[in-house]
């Protein structure tokens, strides 16, 4: 008992010190052209950071860079200061709520559940617990009345609901989210917002594909600002500057002569 | 005897294809086993011309791996994006099945293959195949081969249903969780391509298709039970075997066009009347839902305008006189309008809105 709350502790006190997400000079390029080119960045743990940046800039590859779902040409990524592939329990991955085929034949809760079978592991099929969890978590985005529901029969903003329960049930301690606010009304969008703000309170770190300049000083603590180089990275008082936005912005404008430099 | 020993072939063959065919149809690549029933006639031909021998299980594993091998090169094919899904299998398999048919005509014509088996198989025939063991007859090969191949997909699914649910829906999750979807896809593909080449010598080509993807598309419009779903589109395929078994017996022809024709006539049934997708109950439940609103419209309209002779209603909401009158009827037959006056007495008809209209 006393080792098992010892180590506890140790893990904790090593948490708020080790960052959550280090990115290295990750270059990620899908043909000759690199898509994301020497990106570094650096998420600790209760931060909440958006990525920002115009169409093209590499925002999704670098999600999928970070979760090391795309090959690096160069760079590092390191998830509690260890490689991605290392422990995938304490990641959890939000896709873009397109990604998927909705009318797939699964329930709300069928979904949820998914979130539970990386601890299940092989095999081993989910139980009352996992039951338990998933429904705990849709409560969490307000969506328990829906767990029977057929997922082709939900709005865009319930979808996304459920992504987020999927990923609330993985008991993660990193979450990468790929534009949880496409195609969302804005009551669930505040919704989501206060329920990623209440899990940064509790300790998780999380990262944010954002495409709404306006919100970014209203939801995030911190924003990397990228056009397929980060153009900035750091808290969204000294980082999201009009001269940064606009190197961002521009950036993509004037798309040879940056890639140039 | 040979009778029941056939239809025992084809209900078994036609499940193996349903189980297969359902998550397929789900990955939305059903063409999938349309350029793998083509593909593997190479990989028969040259296994043949390997073995010497068309009985040897090497030919049927060697086919599968063929058949494999080149589901892996379309999607390899596919990931380059030069070319998207569909132009991929559309380059593939057609060369494949030409150099397949090529081969079986050039080499070995006369020996085994014949257009029509290709496309056709020969369930008939294919009783007469027997395995004999310690001297005594234990039933046609084609038996054993298709019940392995059941077997083989109803095991896997039974083991790795959470895992193979996960990777067909979210390939990218099922990836950071640790599932190794490539690894998945490339042991669901050589169970298909397996299945597939099983199943080619009893049903041919397009009853394999036929059977795969008929019942699952069939059964995918009844229901969105995933497990509902794959013991519907098994039954859908098991009923289309031996429906289509006795029409080919009643008309004395080979099996396997009535049973391809029957899995089609399953999916057009269900495609005009199943519930909630079928297009002639879509169509019926607009209808009456149109009904019901011309009705709450009208009625909404009498409430407005107070009580007020029909042909004023009529031409303020600018209706032909046959829609008014339909939806006249339904109003009233649903309480929402009273009419006095019409048909019988002589004074004109009024409408009166009979109660509060929420529509």
């Amino acid at each position: 008992m006393i080792s098992q709350a010892s180590s506890t502790g140790l893990k904790s006190g090593i948490a708020s010190a080790t960052p959550a997400l280090e990115m290295v000079g990750v270059t990620v390029s899908y043909d000759a052209a690199p898509v994301l080119w020497d990106a570094s960045l650096t998420l600790y743990p209760s931060r909440l950071m958006a990525v920002v940046g115009p169409n093209g800039a590499g925002k999704s590859t670098l999600l999928k860079a970070a979760l090391g779902m795309l090959p690096r040409l160069a760079g590092r990524v390191r998830i509690f200061g260890k490689d991605p592939s290392e422990d995938p329990s304490r990641v959890a991955y939000v896709p873009q709520r397109t990604s998927v085929d909705w009318d797939f034949p699964a329930t709300v809760l069928d979904v949820v559940l998914m979130g539970t079978y990386g601890r299940l592991g092989w095999l081993r099929r989910p139980g009352k617990r996992e039951r338990a969890d998933a429904m705990e978590a849709l409560g969490q985005v307000e969506m328990e009345a829906f767990a029977k529901r057929q997922i082709g029969e939900l709005s865009g903003g319930q979808q996304q609901r459920v992504f987020l329960a999927r990923a609330l049930v993985q008991n993660a301690d990193l979450f990468l989210m790929d534009e949880p606010f496409a195609g969302v009304d804005a009551v669930t969008e505040r919704a989501i917002v206060g329920l990623l703000k209440s899990q940064r309170d509790r300790g998780k770190a999380i990262l944010v594909v954002h495409h709404d300049l306006a919100t970014v000083p209203e939801y995030f603590d911190e924003v990397t600002l990228l056009s397929r180089k980060v153009v900035a990275s750091g808290p969204v008082e000294t980082t999201f500057t009009r001269d940064a936005i606009e190197l961002a912005y521009g950036g993509t404008v004037s798309g040879a002569a940056f890639a140039g430099r | 005897m040979i009778e029941f020993w056939t239809l025992l072939i084809a209900v078994v063959t036609a499940a193996a294809c349903a189980l297969t065919g359902t998550f397929l149809v789900l990955k939305r690549e059903a063409l999938v086993s349309e350029g793998l029933a083509h593909s593997v006639l190479p990989g028969i031909v040259i296994a043949y011309v390997i073995t010497g021998s068309r009985t040897s299980p090497l030919l049927i594993a060697g086919a599968a791996g063929m058949g494999l091998a080149m589901v892996l090169l379309v999607q390899a094919i596919r990931r380059t994006g030069i070319v998207d899904r569909d132009a991929s299998l559309g380059v593939v398999f057609p060369a494949l099945f030409s150099i397949g048919v090529l081969l079986a005509n050039a080499e070995l014509s006369g020996v085994h293959f014949h257009a029509d088996c290709i496309i056709d198989g020969n369930l008939s025939l294919s009783v007469l195949d027997r395995v004999n063991a310690f001297g005594r007859d234990l039933g046609p090969k084609a038996l054993w081969t298709m019940s392995i191949a059941l077997l083989s997909v109803a095991a896997f699914l039974a083991l790795f249903y959470k895992e193979m649910k996960l990777v067909t829906f979210d390939a990218g999750l099922a990836g950071t969780l640790g599932f190794r979807p490539a690894l998945m896809n490339t042991v669901w593909l050589a169970l298909v391509s397996f299945v597939t080449v099983a199943a080619f010598e009893t049903a041919g080509s397009i009853l394999v298709v036929a059977l795969m993807i008929a019942p699952p598309a069939a059964a995918s419009l009844w229901t969105k039970n995933l497990p509902v779903l794959l013991a519907v589109a098994v039954l859908f395929a098991i009923a289309a075997a031996i429906s289509g078994f006795y029409t080919a017996f009643a008309l004395d022809i080979a099996p396997a066009g009535p049973m391809a024709t029957l899995a089609g006539v399953v999916f057009l049934v269900s495609f005009l009347v199943a519930p909630s997708e079928g297009v002639v109950s879509a169509r019926l439940r607009r209808r009456s839902q149109s009904r019901s609103l011309e009705a709450s419209l009208l009625a909404a309209r009498a409430e407005s305008s107070g009580p007020a002779p029909a042909e004023t209603l009529r031409a303020e909401l600018d209706w032909p006189t046959s829609r008014f009158e339909r939806a006249l009827a339904e109003a009233v037959s649903s309480g929402l309008v009273s009419e006095e006056g019409g048909a019988g007495s002589t004074g004109p008809r009024t409408l009166r809105c009979a109660g509060p209209v929420t529509s």
